[in-house]
């Protein structure tokens, strides 16, 4: 998975359990616990969200309810205002809603974190001051360690306060990613929270910081001291990894190598540390697609996808499957939550991203849906079932107010995304928002996301974006207003026509086609339905998006309807199915010969004809055409053969393609 | 033809009332509510897609026409519907004109149905008997065919140009038809012997297809022991492409048996009539198929060797069905 080794690197490590050596005076125990520190950050207790119903707030261990403050880690002074930790404790930090990292003594004095001083996000470890004036001896360091002495470990173990336990140093373990340096490997007992603690001598000398993670044993990581007191005054980033684009399935080998100068005041450390992960994802990304432009979509195996419009309620993003052919599954876990008034929320999860459309209910005016975030949100909620666990109980959030944030992504078919961001204190994460409009609501995709990824799952979401595809829908009258929306709607539609007149329903014109749909062929009115398909089209060595299907609908029971709908010649590797579908097309044979069937039980009709540029019968057809069109009708209504006759004939009349 | 036939049964339990008075019969036809109405138009346009259904099989008559065409002009237009509607709030209200006019409509409109079912029928069979006909006439000079010409043009005349769905269906009015079924089957048996001496002559030029263009090579025939094998079939293309439309149309099925000589690269190089389909067309077809049946040839003592083997052919005719 592509985007762990950036959750690695700010996630807090779990500490296992060990058995102990000898015991240390208490006179020793007493200089350590003044020397080490927990990490904390300030809760926000400031949420606007709203929930189902009161949170049962008792339900929270006492401790933690009545503390202030998150504990996340360890520190100790190893000098006169100078402290140490693991770099992943302040990381934790950086961009969070908790504002800057602190350090908070046995008497529960807190300082904060104020100057960065040295920095290795491969090492794992951070140097700092702190404002105010702690009163603290330092850490004496040790000069030197040997196997199977008896080592302490100190630190702020499951946010209980600093405590201290024992064991050996039990081996020296060469780091993964070229053997760089050699890790302390410790059997003292170590905590989620002892990151960032001091690894002791027997005589309370510092031998190293408590780093790491031992995942099923008692055999504890630390990072040599003498590493960074060695270390350079900057911030420095040495690490490999294996990244790859969210929706291809080829992967690189990246690294990132670069330094930037410290000392620094946390925020600035926070925000250079940032800007470097976000720029190298943007390389990474960018180098990706240079390196793979032969096998990404639009090249690579696409057939199938250029010749398939798509249609599904549900929006879905172009990806890789697994036998590499380029697809655009519809989303999993599809759920459809009814809204008062014939809206609805209907949500699914593709490449690990929530896709939504929201049709507005009736009474909501799409003004408030774009401009108001507060009611956009709460719409989204009633389909998204986000909850907060609090104890054993997950309650329903139901509002979550305006977005904290507002700001606009075009992406590279000119669409123009919404992107809002709503903060969920509590968690210290961000409920983020892509949304694009639609005439009969929005359609988009959302992610929960730590304080701290955002920019960085902006790169994913842009990617994401520039493969999005979906169709539009609503009725004649809400197309009106979507149309008029300027600056909301796609650039396609400065290149396509869509009017509507008194005496036809729907004219449309784009450069491969145009249909121009009568008000009575099939009863038009307002409140039908107009769908547009998309489908991806080449030209030259541009990729566009495009309407390949317009489908229009009596009205919302979807049981009459007529269409236009595209379909590209099926390229070699295409599924049978497709190829066969084509050859029936070509010839018009049935069901494609403008002869109309019916079910069984005389309940359902349709009528269908294939189309070509120029052609108006079975024999004009150009057996060497690259586009078909599909026209046909259908419905359920009590009809003769002469009325679907003569409806196709009009339809097929008012179509033209333009396009070979 | 089954779902004509069908469709009157299902007429008749449905609605007997109706049809009974479509039939002719004395007692006056009775819609005495909208449902009933209902039922009785449901009736009928189930009964129209289904002749609708069968219209391609029947194909066009000697008038240029289809099936549909003439339910289209005669059977429920949407004149009719809108008189049907325009008395609804009649029958609704209990007024006994509405509900007779209603009733006179559609008895007219099943009358008419089953006029044009009855000759459809009748059409089918004549463009069977007509193919049968002109095939052997077309094969003699016109000196020999010219009196049953003119014979059955004057016939065809009568029996297709005079058709009016709104005649009685009496024997009497499909007795032109029947005469021309007649006509045609004693015009045929006059024809008889000149048209098998003439078809004898292309017979015999047609029991032999040599090959004239060479098989595609498959390379060299693996053989992995020396039992003697007998030449396999591998694949056969589907006969459907080689059914002639000239024997479709008429209407023409038959089983042919071809004796195949193969090489020893399992190609045919010449195919043989053994056994023929009564139909010339048919045999040359099944000659020119046999070419393309692709063949393991036989082996013998682990080395190909050439072998004649019988291929049955059988072209049926199939139903293009209705979707």
């Amino acid at each position: 998975m592509n985007r762990k080794w950036l959750w690695g690197l700010l996630a807090s490590a779990c500490i296992n359990e060990c058995a102990g050596g000898a015991t240390p005076t208490p006179d020793l125990q007493q200089a350590v616990r003044s020397a080490t520190f927990e990490v904390v950050l300030h809760k926000n207790e400031n949420d606007k969200l709203t929930y189902e119903k009161a949170l049962p707030l008792d339900l929270i261990p006492y401790v933690i309810r009545s503390d202030h403050y998150w504990s996340v880690g360890s520190a100790f002074a190893i000098g006169p205002s100078t402290y140490v930790s693991a770099a992943h404790v302040l990381l934790g930090a950086v961009g969070s809603q908790f504002g800057a990292p602190s350090l908070r003594d046995a008497a529960g004095h807190v300082f904060a974190v104020d100057q960065v001083l040295k920095f290795s996000a491969a090492e794992d470890y951070i140097v700092f001051t702190v404002s105010g004036a702690p009163d603290v001896k330092p850490l004496e360091i040790g000069e030197n360690h040997h196997q199977d002495e008896v080592v302490i470990a100190a630190g702020n173990a499951l946010g209980e306060g600093v405590v201290i336990r024992d064991g050996l140093l039990t081996s020296e373990t060469p780091e993964d990613q070229d053997g760089r340096w050699k890790w302390l490997r410790f059997s003292a007992a170590a905590s989620p929270g002892n990151s960032g603690g001091p690894l002791l001598d027997e005589s309370g000398k510092v031998l190293g910081i408590v780093c790491a993670k031992s995942p099923n044993e008692n055999l504890n990581y630390a990072l040599p001291i003498e590493l960074v007191l060695t270390g350079p005054k900057s911030a420095r980033f040495d690490s490999r990894y294996s990244i790859r684009l969210p929706n291809a399935r080829s992967s690189q080998v990246s690294t990132l190598k670069t330094q930037f100068d410290l000392p620094k005041s946390f925020a600035a450390f926070a925000s250079a540390y940032q800007n470097v992960l976000v720029n190298q994802t943007r390389r990474d990304f960018e180098q990706l697609r240079a390196s793979s432009t032969a096998e990404l979509f639009p090249k690579g195996d696409s057939d199938k996808l250029m010749a398939s419009v798509y249609k599904a309620d549900l929006p879905t993003i172009v990806q890789q499957s697994k036998t590499d052919a380029w697809d655009t599954p519809e989303p999993d876990d599809a759920v459809n939550q009814d809204l008062p008034q014939h809206g609805l929320v209907s949500t699914g999860n593709t490449l690990g991203v929530t896709v939504f459309h929201i049709r507005r209910p009736e009474a909501a005016s799409d003004e408030r849906l774009y401009g108001d975030s507060a009611q956009f949100v709460e719409l989204l909620l009633k389909g998204l079932k986000l909850t907060r666990q609090v104890g054993d109980q997950a309650i329903r959030i139901t509002a979550m107010g305006p977005a904290s944030s507002d700001g606009a992504f075009t992406d590279r078919f000119g669409r123009r995304w919404q992107v809002r961001r709503w903060p969920l204190g509590y968690a210290d994460s961000y409920l983020v928002c892509y949304t694009l409009p639609t005439p009969d609501g929005v359609v988009g995709m959302t992610q929960l996301l730590p304080s701290g990824l955002l920019d960085i799952a902006d790169q994913y979401l842009h990617v994401d974006a520039d493969n999005f595809t979906m169709k539009y829908e609503g009725t004649l009258t809400q197309w009106k207003a979507f149309l008029n929306r300027r600056q909301l709607r796609p650039t396609l539609f400065e290149v396509d026509s869509l009017d509507f007149t008194a005496t036809q329903a729907v004219s449309f014109q784009s450069p491969q086609f145009q249909v121009t749909l009568a008000k009575e062929l099939m009863g038009t009115t307002n409140d039908s339905i107009l769908d547009f398909a998309m489908n991806f089209r080449a030209s030259g060595p541009d990729l566009i998006w495009d309407v390949g299907g317009i489908y229009l609908y009596k009205d919302d029971q979807r049981e009459t309807s007529l269409g236009v709908v595209r379909y590209l010649k099926p390229g070699p590797s295409a599924p049978q199915d497709e190829k066969q579908n084509w050859a029936q097309m070509l010839t018009r044979a049935p069901t494609y010969n403008d002869v109309a069937g019916h079910n069984a039980d005389y309940t359902k009709f349709w009528i269908r004809e294939s189309l070509s540029a120029n052609a108006r019968d079975a024999a004009s057809i150009d057996p060497n055409t690259n586009v078909l069109y599909d026209v046909y009708y259908e419905t359920a209504a009590r009809v003769y053969p002469d009325d679907m006759l003569s409806t196709e004939r009009r339809l097929v009349g008012a179509t033209r393609v333009l396009e070979r | 033809m089954k779902r004509h036939r069908l469709w009157l049964f299902a007429c008749v339990m449905a609605n007997i009332a109706v049809v009974a008075a479509a039939q002719g019969s004395a007692d006056e036809p009775s819609i005495k509510s909208l449902q009933e109405m209902d039922a009785a138009c449901e009736t009928l346009r189930h009964a129209i897609w289904d002749h609708y259904d069968s219209s391609r099989i029947n194909g066009e008559d000697l008038r240029q026409r289809t099936m549909a065409e003439d339910i289209a002009d005669w059977v429920m237009s949407p004149e009719t519907r809108a008189q049907l509607d325009a008395l609804r709030a009649g029958i609704d209200s209990g007024n006994p004109k509405a509900m007779s006019d209603a009733a006179a409509i559609l008895a007219l409109q099943t009358r008419r149905l089953m006029a044009i079912d009855t000759y459809w029928s009748h059409a089918w069979y004549v463009r069977r008997q007509r193919a049968l006909w002109m095939y052997w006439a077309d094969l003699l000079p016109a000196s020999i065919t010219h009196d049953g010409r003119e014979r059955i043009q004057e016939l065809e005349q009568a029996a297709m140009h005079g058709f009016n769905p709104d005649a009685e269906m009496t024997p009497e009015a499909f007795k032109p038809l029947q005469d021309l079924l007649l006509a045609y089957d004693e015009e045929r048996r006059k024809l008889s012997d000149p048209a098998n001496a003439a078809l004898q002559a292309q017979h015999i030029e047609q029991t032999v297809f040599d090959r004239d263009i060479p098989c595609e090579d498959n390379g060299p025939i693996k053989v992995d022991d020396s039992q003697p094998h007998p030449a396999r079939v591998l694949k056969i293309p589907s006969l459907e492409l080689y059914y002639p439309p000239e024997a479709r149309h008429a209407l023409s099925s038959g089983r042919v048996r071809v004796r195949a000589d193969v090489d020893a690269a399992g190609c045919v190089v010449r195919s043989e009539l053994i056994a023929s389909a009564g139909d010339p067309v048919l045999d040359a077809a099944a000659l020119r198929f046999a070419e393309h049946v692709d063949l393991r040839p036989a082996t013998q003592d682990g080395v190909p060797v050439a072998v004649s083997v019988a291929l049955p052919v059988n072209f049926v005719l199939r139903d293009p069905g209705v979707h």
